[in-house]
């Protein structure tokens, strides 16, 4: 296959100005996530706080960023939905996945604005950032000491100790 | 309270690194024995004093706990409870002392992500080194005993050190001299395993045949121990946990969680790279061009 002489490129006005700004606060988003996540993540990564200013920035970005991430996504979604319903010609895509994976895109069935690929891409997303948001409140202490109780299932378990109930907590630090 | 040397440190948070291996010949331990205790809160206070804490003015709801819960200036208190005996038809009152219990296998150390945030030394303290704190409150959850509390202030965990900076200097910790009855007894774990011996024997003469203590083998023993008159049923003294273990999905996240997840992403950095080095990047063809230029004039 030869780049050269392919004449003027045809310009395709594919995303909207909104949609391109809608994406990349979550593609900046989407960094600090990574960056501040896997800081705390993994011992030999919390080099990676340095990045962001320290370990105590780090900690209250990754939750704020969190809440910029899904709320992002969350219009990306309603944005970019019609165009992600699977298709038949999905399918067909899929069965041929060893040529897309080899680049020879010209055995591939001509397929709509997104190919079976990015669907999929897509939609597990939208089960990914749900699951991400929910476990992310759920270590969201201090500042939302209220959840604690309704989330003792998720992170604590059975643990004992005493549930904190919301008013002995609100009434601790005041 | 760096008042210890890095060879007394026998486990350190979020480290790759394994400590050298301390000697492990002088654990110590504080055993409370609730029968004794007379509830006069002069424990709380002697902590408030000796560690220099101000706990704002609560207020009343009408049960002898103050303040209601363990605070980031409460580390220690004591939780006070009326229970009915169904055999003897009498009124018993629980008082526990409550605070870090110093497990041998600290959840909280083991849920922090900080590095040396949190020590354990070779005589068993679990130990808040505040200036690696970040304030996450991983320490809350991963602890089975709901012990630490992150302040809204500063934004660090804190609890109960054992009077760590006291004992390097030869004192015992602040509560258990204050302790007008004894109830509170600070020495050797050895030791203090021998003395709850003893103290188990008299309550058992006393007709209190459950009596027993309380070193929970779920987190490896702790280095805060309890004798009970009810050892059979811990939880009657304010909740305390009748087999207090680690989370497993604390255990899980920090132990194959981590390995698992950096092998996840090694292995998908892998494939990318492999695939781009034997196929390289997509290419536009002039073909491609020819295409796209005929789809977007059948658009208009």
């Amino acid at each position: 296959m030869s780049t050269q002489n392919i004449g003027a490129p045809i310009r395709v006005r594919r995303y909207s100005g909104s949609a391109r700004i809608n994406h990349w606060i979550m593609a900046i988003a989407f960094v600090l996530l990574l960056l501040t996540g896997l800081s705390l993540f993994h011992p030999a990564l919390f080099f990676l706080t340095g990045i962001v200013g320290g370990g105590a920035t780090a900690r209250w970005l990754h939750p704020w960023t969190g809440l910029v991430f899904a709320l992002g996504f969350f219009l990306l979604f309603i944005r970019f939905l019609p165009a992600n319903l699977p298709e038949l010609t999905d399918f067909k895509w899929l069965a041929k996945l060893r040529y897309v994976l080899a680049g020879r895109d010209e055995f591939l069935p001509e397929v709509g604005k997104y190919n079976a690929g990015q669907k999929m891409v897509f939609w597990s997303q939208a089960i990914l950032v749900p699951v991400m948001l929910v476990t992310g409140l759920a270590l969201w202490t201090p500042g939302l000491e209220f959840l604690q109780g309704a989330n003792c299932d998720l992170i604590q378990g059975y643990l004992a100790g005493r549930p904190i109930d919301a008013e002995s907590a609100a009434s601790e630090y005041v | 309270m760096t008042t210890f040397q890095p060879l007394d440190i026998v486990r350190t948070s979020a480290t790759v690194t394994t400590a050298p291996p301390a000697g492990r010949d002088v654990e110590v331990a504080k055993l409370i024995d609730v029968s004794k205790c007379i509830g006069c809160k002069a424990c709380q206070s002697a902590c408030l004093e000796w560690n220099d804490l101000r706990e704002p003015v609560g207020t009343n709801l009408g049960v002898y706990d103050n303040p209601h819960d363990l605070t980031p200036t409460t580390w220690t208190l004591m939780r006070f409870t009326e229970w009915e005996n169904p055999k003897s038809g009498n009124l018993e009152w629980l008082i526990r002392k409550d605070g870090c219990m110093h497990c041998e296998d600290p959840g909280c150390l083991k849920a922090c992500p900080a590095p040396g945030a949190i020590v354990q030394y070779a005589n068993g303290i679990v130990d808040f080194q505040h200036d690696a704190c970040i304030g996450c409150g991983y320490c809350e959850k991963g602890c089975p005993f709901n012990i630490p509390r992150v302040s809204r202030v500063d934004n660090k965990a804190y609890k109960c050190s054992l009077c760590s900076d006291r004992l390097a200097i030869g004192q015992q910790p602040a509560c258990a001299k204050a302790c007008p009855t004894h109830a509170i007894t600070f020495g050797k774990k050895t030791e203090m395993l021998a003395q709850a011996e003893k103290d188990i024997a008299v309550l058992k003469s006393r007709g209190y045949d459950k009596a027993g203590l309380y070193n929970p083998p779920g987190v490896s023993g702790t280095h805060v121990m309890y004798v009970l008159h009810h050892a059979d049923q811990p939880q009657l003294y304010a909740g305390l946990a009748d087999n207090p273990r680690i989370s497993p999905l604390v255990e899980a996240w920090k132990g194959i969680g981590k390995y698992a997840g950096m092998a996840v992403i090694g292995a998908t950095a892998l494939l990318g790279a492999l695939h781009y080095f034997a196929k390289g990047p997509n290419k536009v063809s002039a073909h491609d061009e020819e295409e796209a230029k005929r789809l977007a004039e059948a658009r208009k």
